[in-house]
């Protein structure tokens, strides 16, 4: 059997960030369990840049200032003690990265350079250009190469074992031979991503973003906080979802209606496009909903025009972002206005931390971090550039965590996992010889129409319990489902069968949150409860399963200093 | 109905014997080739009407940043998602990258890629665990060249045009060469620059480097990386020289 100290399960930001803290100390054996090569992972495609109050963008500017706009942007659903821990250690954590080698843009002092961003009171957003997460992430793999930490890539998770709330070890497949393997090991961090293929192809998300880590950890009972706070860019290309980094409207970019009005003036006046993310998708749905959008129904978009900053600008600031709007619509944003919607860009919510300085969940050795855990710093809304800075600061002190927790705590129990993994491997068996049965696919599409029809950008309670009810139906047909792949090497329709699975599970707890909080804060905007509820819900929803039950509860929201009030901008 | 008409080069496993099939996919503007692929993914009839299974390939992120879906498009190796069905004769052709171990269908074992890397040291060898201070001042003009060549995606694309990457040599490849001098140009990484220049020195290094200039050409993100051969051949001559010198 396989045995490691410490596994981490994701190869993207968060993972490598916490493999690299774990592999630090030389006496733990550390590996990293990724189902895409770590380099292809989703962090690669984050665009626009990491906030930290490094001040050489404005030298007013403090982590308290970052702290600061950080609860107001999360509307105040933020756990204030989490936040401001953030805020302070995310300088060292840049600072850290810079010397590893990320060519972070400069200034004309030879500094880091730092660009505004939505949401941000000062410029507070390191770049490099607009490929952040990719370099980033090449430098933090390469880092994992310098430490000697193992890689097993192309495998994929399939179960977390628990007994008596203690971690025991996990159930994983190596794709490439279709081989199940049970690993034992002492601690785990869950570093995932997150789960916005539930909306499937209206979403900025990469394929592989469906929730694996998340869903495993919500199967053994850990409580998934949060979860129907779901971020929608205001920028996706109309036609693809294709993410225009909000370095476009950082840099100066406009957004125009058909009359060729910049409707922010109306729902910002004074931050105009650069208000927060959900504020600017909200205000562009409704110019689209009032008829002044272009196009008609699904088709419909509004612009985003970038041809006032001039070619030279936009050449060095913004290369990526014309090349995908050549690349993917057919114009150049030098000549043309680029056609955008908003996509499902982020999910707020996700595996429930109960200690955000290990970044340890409720059952022993198991850690979470980065865009698959709620910590919760993003509260109802995260903003701009801080996702980088959540996986490269959470993901460091889940390293540590993990480093710490496998210094304690024995190897699980060998019998246990040789269960678990002897049913999947019968389970493998039984879905490849399986001929008749529901089409994956089918299920697959109908759950993401009903999740962007009922559960998307403005929310209404008859229309999504109708939607809860569609997903329940799902969840049953997903019972009988065929894969159509009898092959045991890199069998991707079993995978993305199980990936179907882990979303359905995610996408019924989106719904439950969602219904059952009657208000509107942060992202989660609906047509029937149009104010913040301080006084009933300003506390986190946390959903737990206990087999096919899932039950919702809430817990408190942590205030240290900054009260509740309007969220203005 | 109008249909795209794509051939496809299918192999079950690596000891399997490869065939092609073929396949007609419902035209609609704007298709790219994982938009057909998933097409088939989720109908898999052959031309001939046959039940038949998905397509095994590699994609992720759909915006040409994680260099998971390189596949030879009508002969050219290239990233799959930018390759519009618009923009490209018919029948399409798809096959597997061919210089590396195949797998299944599509999808092929580019691990040899990210070996180059290690070979070359392509890391800043530092631990962290030090006081960190304000970061080193680096100028515009340092950071846009390091910017440029960080932009690879080891989609190895380059390696699959270079006529000198193949079974016979051991050379580590084009890419392997650009990150090289892009931690050669950092000012903590400059430290190991002489490791970088024994490893290139070395059998499969850079004088395997037929100057075909292939891999420029090829290079989705436009990486100019014969200026960095061209560099790094200079550099490593006159560090063989001096060492001859300093024995």
């Amino acid at each position: 059997m396989l045995k490691y100290d410490v596994v981490i399960v994701g190869g993207g930001g968060a993972g490598m960030r916490a493999a690299l803290e774990a592999s630090r100390d030389p006496n733990l054996k550390v590996v990293v369990l990724s189902k895409t090569f770590p380099t292809r992972s989703h962090t690669g495609a984050a665009q626009g840049g990491i906030n930290a109050a490094l001040g050489f963008g404005n030298s007013n500017d403090s982590t308290e200032l970052h702290f600061r706009d950080t609860v107001k942007g999360s509307d105040f659903l933020g756990d204030q003690d989490a936040i401001e821990f953030f805020a302070s250690n995310a300088p060292e954590a840049i600072i850290e990265l810079d010397k590893l080698g990320v060519p972070f843009s400069r200034n004309e002092q030879g500094r880091i350079a730092q660009r505004p961003f939505g949401g941000a009171s000062s410029p507070r957003t390191c770049y490099s250009a607009d490929k952040t997460g990719h370099v980033i992430l090449h430098t933090l793999y390469e880092q994992c190469l310098k430490n000697g930490v193992d890689f097993l890539n192309e495998w994929f998770l399939l179960e977390l074992v628990v007994e008596d709330n203690q971690f025991q070890g996990l159930i994983a497949m190596d794709i490439r031979s279709g081989e199940i393997h049970a690993i034992q090991a002492k601690s785990v961090v869950i570093a995932t991503g997150g789960f916005g293929r539930i909306y499937w192809n209206r979403t900025t998300n990469a394929f592989n973003m469906t929730g694996d880590g998340t869903a495993c950890c919500f199967d053994v009972g850990i409580p998934l906080k949060d979860p129907e706070f779901v971020q929608f860019h205001p920028t996706g290309l109309a036609s693809t979802g294709v993410l225009m980094s909000e370095a476009c409207r950082g840099e100066g970019g406009y957004l125009l209606n058909k009359d060729g009005e910049r409707f922010m003036s109306r729902y910002a006046p004074e931050k105009m496009e650069l208000g927060p993310r959900d504020l600017v998708s909200r205000s562009i749905e409704t110019e689209i909903k009032e008829g002044r959008g272009f196009g008609q129904g699904i088709n419909s978009y509004v612009q985003l025009d970038l041809r006032h900053l001039g070619e030279k600008k936009i050449m060095e600031r913004l290369p990526q972002i014309r090349q995908l709007a050549i690349e993917f619509e057919s114009l150049d944003p030098i000549t043309d206005p680029i056609p955008i919607r908003p996509s499902c860009h982020y999910m707020m919510g996700g595996v429930h931390i109960s200690d955000f300085a290990t970044c340890s969940t409720p059952i022993e050795g198991i850690h979470a971090a980065g865009e698959a855990a709620c910590v919760s710093i993003h509260g109802g809304n995260r903003l701009g550039g801080n996702s980088l800075a959540d996986i490269i600061v959470f993901g460091k002190f889940a390293g540590l965590g993990v480093r710490e927790k496998a210094k304690d705590r024995g190897f699980g129990s060998k019998e246990r996992l040789e269960k678990a993994a002897a049913k999947w491997i019968d389970k493998f068996d039984a879905m490849r010889n399986k001929t008749e049965g529901q089409s994956v696919i089918a299920i697959r599409d109908k759950m993401a129409e009903t999740m962007w029809y009922n559960l998307g950008i403005f929310r209404k309670e008859d229309e999504m319990i109708k939607g809860l009810e569609m997903i329940n139906h799902l969840i049953e047909q997903y019972e009988d489902c065929k894969i159509g792949d009898a092959s045991k090497i890199y069998n991707t329709a079993f995978i993305n069968y199980i990936e179907i699975g882990n979303l359905l599970k995610l996408a019924k707890a989106v719904a439950m949150g969602a219904i059952a909080r009657k208000e509107s804060r942060g992202s989660h905007s609906r047509a029937d409860y149009t104010q913040r509820d301080d006084k009933n819900f300003l506390k986190h929803t946390m959903i737990t399963k206990q087999d096919n039950e899932y039950k919702l509860d809430y817990l408190p929201v942590r205030i240290t200093k900054y009260q509740p009030e309007e969220r203005r901008y | 109905m109008k249909t795209v008409h794509v051939k496809i080069k299918r192999q079950n496993s690596p000891q399997a014997q490869p065939y092609w099939e073929e396949f007609k996919v419902p035209y609609k503007p704007n298709l790219n080739i994982i938009s057909l692929l998933m097409y088939i993914a989720k109908k898999p009839v052959n031309a001939k009407g046959e039940k038949t299974t998905p397509v095994v390939y590699e994609s992720n992120c759909l915006e040409e940043v994680c260099g998971a879906c390189s596949m030879v498009i009508n002969g050219k190796a290239r990233q799959a998602c930018t390759a519009l069905v618009d923009s490209l004769e018919q029948p399409i052709t798809l096959e597997p990258l061919d210089k590396f171990k195949l797998v299944r269908d599509l999808l092929v074992d580019r691990t040899a890629l990210f070996d180059a890397l290690r070979k070359v040291k392509a890391w800043v060898d530092i631990d962290g665990t030090f006081n960190l201070g304000p970061g080193p001042k680096i100028s515009q003009e340092i950071q846009e060249k390091r910017y440029n060549l960080s932009r690879c995606m080891t989609c190895g694309v380059c390696a699959q045009s270079c006529p000198n990457y193949n079974d016979k040599t051991t050379f580590i490849g084009p890419h392997a060469v650009g990150q090289a001098n892009l931690f050669n140009l950092h000012p903590v990484g400059q430290n190991k620059k002489e490791a970088r220049y024994k490893a290139l020195m070395d059998k499969g290094g850079i004088m395997e480097c037929g100057n075909s200039q292939n891999c420029v050409r090829s290079c989705p993100k436009e990486i100019p990386l014969t200026e960095s051969l061209a560099e790094l051949k200079g550099q490593v001559s006159w560090y063989s020289i001096k060492s001859l010198f300093t024995k």
